[in-house]
């Protein structure tokens, strides 16, 4: 699968709008529907802003957007070279709780995983690698 | 995002247009906050021309509601239609809020 495109800036919240411009500009050029270019940028936002939170602990250092595209598919994935660090493996939200009990936050990987065909992560070398695909149709 | 507000019956409706996002969710939480403090107690928020919703806005919306709920006050939600209204099933949110179809019923209503 052919590498078309990629991004890379200071894992900083001031380049969050570069960053989904640029997803949005891919995922138009992949023919996706407009409730998917827009499912699409979701998955961008909450995957760049769990790492600009969490990914480099205040620290500095960049994020790399991958754009890949196959017949079927349209492949985002985001690297960061911060701690190891898997947010698949955070616990599902309970979302049956009511407002006293619901815990605020935690969505944004859920929805990643809700909206998307499939949410790969894995470690390789010093870099955290979470893959966002898909389809196309 | 554009934030209007307007005062009926008691009610303070928030009509916010276009994205709640990270960028843009902690203005309507500050703002909404602030009218809180002020006093305010019933706060409707109507979401028809919202285009775009990420977790942070859900995230403000659950404090609004939360806070309050603690004040004694009410949080209605109407207006969720497209990718606003299946981010809010997704995420369990129809069971946090009173929801109405749109302003005008809710208005009637409470």
């Amino acid at each position: 699968m052919p590498l078309l495109s990629k991004i890379t800036l200071p894992a900083d919240i001031e380049h969050l709008q570069t960053f989904l411009d640029q997803a949005d500009q891919w995922a138009r050029e992949a023919g996706l529907s407009e409730k998917k270019v827009q499912d699409f940028a979701l998955a961008a936002e909450e995957s760049l802003v769990n790492i600009f939170h969490y990914g480099y602990r205040g620290g500095e250092g960049k994020v790399t957007l991958a754009f890949r595209l196959a017949p079927e598919t349209l492949t985002l994935e985001i690297l960061d070279k911060g701690q190891p660090f898997d947010p698949l493996s955070r616990e599902d939200p309970d979302i049956n709780l009511n407002l006293e009990d619901r815990p605020i936050g935690g969505l944004g990987i859920y929805l990643i995983k809700q909206l998307m065909d499939e949410v790969k992560y894995r470690r390789e070398g010093d870099m955290n690698i979470l893959t966002i695909v898909i389809r196309r149709k | 995002m554009e934030i209007q507000k307007d005062k009926t019956q008691n009610v303070l409706v928030v009509t916010v247009a276009g994205r709640v996002d990270t960028l843009t969710a902690p203005e309507l939480e500050k703002d909404l906050l602030e009218c809180i403090k002020g006093g305010e107690k019933r706060i409707l928020l109507d979401l028809k021309d919202l285009q775009y919703v990420s977790s942070a806005g859900l995230r403000s919306f659950l404090i609004l509601a939360k806070k309050l709920k603690a004040e004694g006050g009410e949080f209605f939600i109407t207006g969720l239609q497209g990718p606003v209204d299946e981010v809010f099933k997704i995420s369990g949110f129809y069971s946090l809020f009173k929801i109405f179809e749109s302003a005008e019923k809710a208005l009637s209503q409470i």
